[in-house]
Parts: structure tokens; sequence; C-alpha cells
């Protein structure tokens, strides 16, 4: 039913995390876990994937003296997001 | 929030939802339109009050008045040392705001040190401040979709034609009043409503 959704994208968290993305410059990791409500060990292994296949960036630093890890979308991020909407609405359009 | 096959209904849900958090982040630029709002509408109805009545008050407090830049330089940097340690989802609308202020001090500054020997600096130097002020808020009011900056902005512009057809210590009052309408006003519009700029 979904086989031209992307595989990455086609994941609750990392969903949300892209949506998220998508609307900000930058998000920092503790605004995304609060966000998605979901452990720290689970998110970071849905940021690694999401690293992987360059759908996001993320930085470590300091702020403040501690460390902060900031994530921000690519354009392939970008791309693959748009392609998910469309792909869903193509399917939406179908059911109807 | 757990990983499992979703609906295309949970799917639209995320992404809706998501999409509304990110929308809902402020970029704080309220404080600093408070801040530079109230110092440059009291420095120029300070310099109207100085050049209207002359006296020795009013001039000590003209004197006083510029020490204010001194003082937004610090409050601006306490608010940025503020902003950078709470906000930890960084709004695109900020970047548009960075750069059309640095902009707006460069332009401010350029016009200082090359015209400020011209007979004519406190003239250019009102009209720049409404210039420049207005359009950048016009710009990021139809960008940010925020009416009170596209008003102000647009009234900034307006009070311009005034400038050439007064004396010099009505000139630093329509200033003020340019800024109070362009930067003040709308800064506490921004703060004090759920706009989301």
């Amino acid at each position: 039913m979904f086989n031209n959704l992307d595989s990455i994208l086609h994941s609750q968290t990392r969903l949300a995390i892209i949506s998220i993305l998508m609307g900000v410059e930058e998000a920092e990791f503790t605004a995304l876990k609060e966000f998605t409500k979901v452990s720290a060990g689970n998110l970071s292994l849905q940021l690694d994937k999401l690293k992987e296949n360059e759908y996001i960036t993320i930085q470590k630093e300091f702020k403040n003296k501690y460390p902060v890890t900031k994530c921000r979308i690519t354009k392939k991020g970008i791309l693959a997001f748009e392609h998910y909407v469309e792909t869903l609405k193509e399917y939406l359009d179908i059911k109807k | 929030m757990e990983n499992h096959n979703l609906t295309s209904e949970e799917q639209i849900s995320i992404i809706e939802n998501s999409l509304k958090h990110s929308s809902k982040q402020k970029t704080g630029a309220s404080n600093y339109y408070i801040i530079w709002g109230t110092i440059l509408t009291v420095t120029f109805m300070v310099h109207f009050l100085n050049t209207h009545f002359k006296t020795d008050f009013t001039a000590l407090l003209a004197d006083i008045s510029i020490s204010l830049y001194a003082v937004g330089g610090l409050l601006s940097f306490l608010q940025s040392r503020k902003d950078d340690k709470n906000e930890t989802l960084v709004p695109l609308n900020e970047k548009v705001y960075k750069y059309a202020w640095i902009g707006a001090s460069i332009g401010i500054g350029v016009i200082c040190v090359s015209q400020g020997s011209s007979n004519n600096f406190i003239e250019l130097f009102c009209i720049s401040i409404l210039l420049i002020f207005g359009l950048i808020n016009l710009i990021i009011g139809g960008v940010t979709n925020f009416k009170p900056l596209i008003i102000g902005g647009f009234l900034s512009m307006l009070l311009i034609i005034l400038i050439p057809l007064s004396t010099i210590d009505y000139k630093f009052l329509i200033t003020a009043i340019g800024v109070l309408f362009n930067c003040l006003i709308p800064g506490l519009m921004m703060k004090y409503t759920r706009a989301n700029v």
C-alpha cells in the first residue's frame, strides 16, 4: 500500500523529526526529545539513521560549558520530505 | 512516540503537529524592538525638548541621552546571551531579522561617518532612520505576515515627507514618532500577542 513511500521517513519518530526540522533553522536534541517524547537512546538511533542517509546534519558544540547537539535538515532531507508528502497526497487522492 | 506501521491519517497528523509546533516558535525579536524602540524614542524626544526649549536642564538631558546607546548595546548583549541559553529551536525567521538589522546598522553607520560633517546632517540622519527602519520593517512584516510591522514601516516612511518641511526641533519629534510606530509599538505587540514572530 505504501510501497512508494520513503522507508527512512516511514517511521513515526523520524517523520516527526524531519517535519519539525522543516519548520526551523535548527533544533537541539533536547527540543526534539521533548516533542517526540521518546527516550534519549531511541532518539539518538533515529537521528543517526537520518544522518547516515544524509537527511540531516548533526553538530555537537558547547553552550555555556554544556555540550549540545544541534540538528539541521539538509537539501536531500527537504527533497525527501517533499517527495514523501507528494506520495502521501497521491495515495489519499486514490483512496478518495 | 512508538514506531509501528503508520496509517495515512497518522502520518498526516504527525506532519501537521510537527509543523504547527515549529511555527509556534517565537524569535525573541520583540525584546530588541522594545529595547531600541524605547532608547531611540527617548533620545529623539530629548533632542526635540533640547532644541525646542533650549534650557540648561534639557541640554543636560541631551548629553545624558547619548549614553543610552551604550545601555542599549549592553542590554542587547545580555538579551542575546539569554536567548542563546534558552533557545532550543531556532525559527526560520531569525535569520531575516539578523541580516536585516545588521544591514540597517551598517547603513546608518556609513551615513554617520560619510555625512557627519555635512551642513544638513541632522535632516539626513532623521530621514535615514525613518527610511531604513521603515523599509526593513515593511519587508520583515511582509515576510513574517505581521501587520503592525507593515503598518509601522509604512507610517515611518510617510513621515519622511514632513522632515524637510519642519524646523530642526520638529525633525527630532517626527523621528521620535516614527520610531515609536515602527519599533516600540510593533515590539510590544509582538511580545504581548500570540503572533509567532
